[in-house]
């Protein structure tokens, strides 16, 4: 994307008079609009070409989660220090008033990246709670202040590239002002309906005896993936009481009854979670991604009883649909960091 | 409730070539001008050192009012109004200067019709005070001529302790009676700062809530991003403490925390006030060490730019210990607000320009929706003075959906948009209230003496141990010892 591209996110305002254009673009708009917002909705990314894609990302949120969007294209490593603001309305039709969500773009560069929190708290819409999305690396050193302002951090873990020492991290932030942030991982949101339909493949009374039983998982993930199916992992092993091994040879599981539990990750193209196969004893429970559809296909073979197959709508895929997941969640995520502790050792 | 009608008069403003004259007064008078305001028959004589004429007086004047009035100016309009602005030049210890002022009020009196009335506006620095009310006294300018009135308006600071502020009520007084004495606090003058009555009592609703079985703590706030702006000569001397807690905050205070007065007239809004602040829990040097933080801001960023740290700033003492910012814990000890905190903070260097009051209620008890809930579910009324003015009322509520799901909401009244048009000026309303007479928007003595004798509890306590100055980075939110004060009532700062 050239630097034309950022020009175009919105009007240009000067830094310290971004209110004051904000209230004018509202005046300005008469009756016809009205602005809305319960949440400060704040982005911040290191990629330049993700300006549009983030802009539209806010366009397809507010529709549902009016909000102030706060975009921050951060360039730490730009030779030039330099900060720049847009603004710009996103509205839909409610009835028979538009009803505005409004954006506020800033381009940070070079050393101008490290009044982050100053520009932050600069433009919160005050008495609504902050969501940060962090879309970019998270920094080894905290900046306190700034943590521990943001009510809800949403981050994925699918992007780390460096997974243990990004949720060291995440731990930390968690801990701070007595633990108040919530912590949403896109990560979780996107199994959500992989897990709702792995604990359907359980629902009948011969199935959930053998859960309990589970002798083999075998999950396929598409690339760049592999924390995704390992948080599913978690998550069982967190549920059902099983303790990862020690990492010597190959890793396994011991469930409570002493038994092991053996697992494989096999990386597949496709989306996020394409299979899942779970062995007790003689039967199988399977998980299917249903090609270029949107649902899976579960599936429960046990000797003596028939097979019948069941269509489960399947996961999102897509970043504004996970958002949307995340913010119309109002509580904590109880079993997250369970599931991120049983498989820690993993990452 | 309709308002006085002001008098024809001669506005005369000592320290005429100066930043206040140029960005608010001027600005001010015009706006009254343009909106019918003023009488008829109204001179705006500007007293300084320096020599000019009348027309070179009139165009810096009309630069400055395109520059800063609020609403476009009309050059129609401002040459007519103009024509009634003149210079006199004089030096402020210049006895003949004086004896020239009152023969040029005289026949202006007499050209234009403003039958001997006087307001004489001291927007000079508070040293000049002193030699310009003893030369009004001295030139007989205090005393207005058979059938007019003259009065005085002192701009803040009114005094820099208690004993300043005693001495200069004297001299005041030495030259004006306190009836005709009009001490200018321009937060007072604010559509939001006056609206706040008509809010707790009008209201039926808020009155009942208004104590300490409902609310479990106020805060009052005044931030800035500015840092001292050439000003350091007199902040240097001030600090926050004395430059904005001392006036605007505790009359902010005064205003949230009074009992309903027994009428409208100035005075019976004046002693409510004044029982606020004799009721203000005395401090010790130990509750000042406890209560009261006082910090500086070092280097940082705002909007983006890195600013320099307060001691690095022109001509501020590089050991410094002024204080640029302060939070402070306020109990007022009367029936109504006994258990409830009052934090106010002031800040430069911080992130936005806001001034507010919010009322903070106490929560619900945490069962049903509130045994689970993450977010903040304490309701919060708002009273913002500026900018944007207008009420906020947080609340929480269901968002939308299958789900059972509490978010806090809030509801918002602006003035700009509510009304139509933004509210007016402060110093209009002011300057027009003291043509008119009524003093209700301005402090009277004894509110000045009762806010300085609790300031200086902690000042005093200050100086006699001065390692207690916390530093923060321009551009936070102050530092971090002000979010212990009120970690330590279970509350936080609002994040504005």
């Amino acid at each position: 994307m050239k630097t034309d591209d950022i020009e175009g996110v919105g009007l240009p305002v000067e830094i310290g008079k971004i209110d004051r254009e904000l209230v004018k673009l509202w005046e300005e708009a008469g009756e016809t609009k009205t602005r809305a917002s319960h949440i400060n909705l704040v982005l911040y990314f290191e990629d330049r070409t993700q300006v549009q894609a983030n802009t539209q990302l806010i366009a397809d949120i507010a529709t549902e989660h009016a909000c102030r969007a706060i975009l921050i294209l951060a360039e730490p490593g730009a030779s030039e220090s330099a900060a720049k603001a847009w603004i710009n309305a996103h509205c839909h039709l409610a009835g028979k008033r538009q009803i505005c969500s409004e954006q506020i773009t800033f381009h940070l560069t070079g050393e101008t990246t490290q009044a982050l929190p100053s520009i932050v708290f600069s433009h919160l819409d005050s008495d609504l709670p902050p969501c940060l999305w962090w879309l970019a690396p998270f920094q080894r050193t905290i900046d306190e202040q700034l943590w521990s302002w943001v009510d809800r951090l949403v981050f994925d873990s699918a992007r780390w590239e460096d997974p243990p020492a990004s949720f060291e991290i995440i731990r930390k932030i968690g801990a701070l002002g007595d633990g108040r942030t919530v912590l949403g991982d896109l990560n979780w949101a996107r199994i959500l309906e992989t897990r709702i339909a792995i604990a359907g493949l359980f629902d009948h009374a011969m199935a959930l005896e053998k859960l309990s039983k589970l002798e083999t998982i075998v999950i396929d993930h598409a690339p760049g993936h592999r924390t995704t199916a390992l948080l599913l992992i978690g998550w069982l092993a967190s549920r059902l009481g099983w303790k990862l091994q020690p990492l010597l040879g190959k890793p396994f599981f011991l469930a409570p009854s002493g038994a092991h539990v053996q697992f494989d990750l096999a990386e597949k193209p496709g989306p996020s979670i394409s299979r899942c196969l779970f062995t007790s004893g003689a039967c199988d429970f399977l998980l299917k991604h249903c090609n270029e559809r949107n649902f899976f296909e579960a599936t429960v073979s046990c000797p003596g009883s028939q097979e019948h197959p069941r269509i489960i709508k399947s996961g999102r895929e897509k970043p504004a649909d996970l958002l949307l997941s995340e913010l119309s969640r109002g509580s904590r995520h109880g079993h997250y960091r369970h599931a991120l502790e049983a498989i820690l050792p993993l990452l | 409730m309709n308002r006085a009608v002001p008098e024809p008069c001669t506005v005369v403003i000592f320290g005429a070539t100066g930043d206040l004259t140029h960005r608010k007064l001027v600005p001010a008078l015009y706006n009254l001008a343009v909106e019918g305001a003023l009488p008829q028959s109204v001179n705006v004589v500007g007293f300084a050192r320096r020599d000019k004429t009348d027309e070179i007086f009139r165009e810096e004047l009309g630069e400055a009012t395109r520059r800063y009035s609020r609403q476009s100016v009309n050059e129609e309009l401002w040459t007519s109004f103009s024509d009634s602005i003149f210079y006199h030049r004089s030096a402020f210890d210049e006895a003949a200067g004086y004896a020239s002022l009152a023969k040029r009020l005289d026949a202006l009196d007499a050209e234009r019709g403003t039958r001997g009335n006087r307001l004489f506006y001291l927007a000079a620095a508070p040293d000049q005070f002193q030699v310009i009310l003893e030369n009004l006294r001295e030139s007989g300018l205090n005393v207005a001529p058979s059938g007019g009135w003259a009065r005085v308006i002192v701009e803040k600071p009114f005094g820099t302790d208690l004993d300043s502020a005693r001495a200069l009520n004297a001299l005041v007084e030495g030259s004006f009676p306190e009836s005709e004495t009009y001490r200018i606090d321009h937060y007072l003058g604010k559509e939001t700062a006056q609206n706040l009555m008509v809010l707790r009592f009008a209201n039926a609703i808020f009155e009942h809530l208004w104590n300490g079985r409902y609310i479990h703590h106020v805060q009052i706030t005044a931030s800035e991003p500015l840092g001292v702006e050439g000003r350091a000569g007199y902040y240097e001397k001030s600090g926050a403490l004395r430059d904005m807690v001392q006036n605007h905050l505790l009359q902010l205070l005064c205003l949230t925390a009074m009992e309903p007065p027994a009428g409208l007239d100035a005075d019976s809004i004046r002693d409510e006030k004044v029982k606020v602040l004799r009721s203000l829990r005395p401090l010790t040097s130990e509750t000042v060490r406890t209560s009261v933080v006082r910090a500086q801001y070092g280097a940082g960023a705002i909007n983006g730019k890195r600013v320099a740290a307060y001691r690095d700033e022109e001509n501020v003492n590089p050991e410094s210990v002024t204080e640029t910012y302060v939070a402070l814990q306020i109990n007022i000890d009367n029936w109504r607000w006994a258990g409830v905190p009052f934090f106010v903070r002031v800040g430069k260097r911080l992130p936005k320009a806001a001034t507010e009051i919010a009322i903070h209620f106490k929560g619900a008890p945490p069962v049903l929706f509130n045994a689970t809930a993450d977010l903040p579910t304490d309701n919060v009324l708002v009273i913002r003075i500026q900018p944007d003015e207008g009420i906020s009322l947080r609340m929480s509520a269901k968002v939308p959906g299958a789900a059972v799901r509490v978010e806090p909401v809030k509801m918002d009244f602006h003035y700009g948009t509510s009304f139509g048009k933004a509210p007016p000026e402060a110093y209009e309303r002011l300057l027009l209230d003291a043509m008119s007479g009524d003093p209700t928007l301005f402090a009277r003595r004894d509110e000045v003496e009762e806010a300085w004798k609790f300031i200086d509890q902690i000042r005093n306590a200050w100086e006699s141990d001065a390692a207690d100055l916390a530093v923060y980075s321009a551009g936070s939110w102050g530092p971090t010892e002000a979010d212990d004060l009120l970690a330590r009532h279970d509350a936080t700062w609002r994040r504005l």
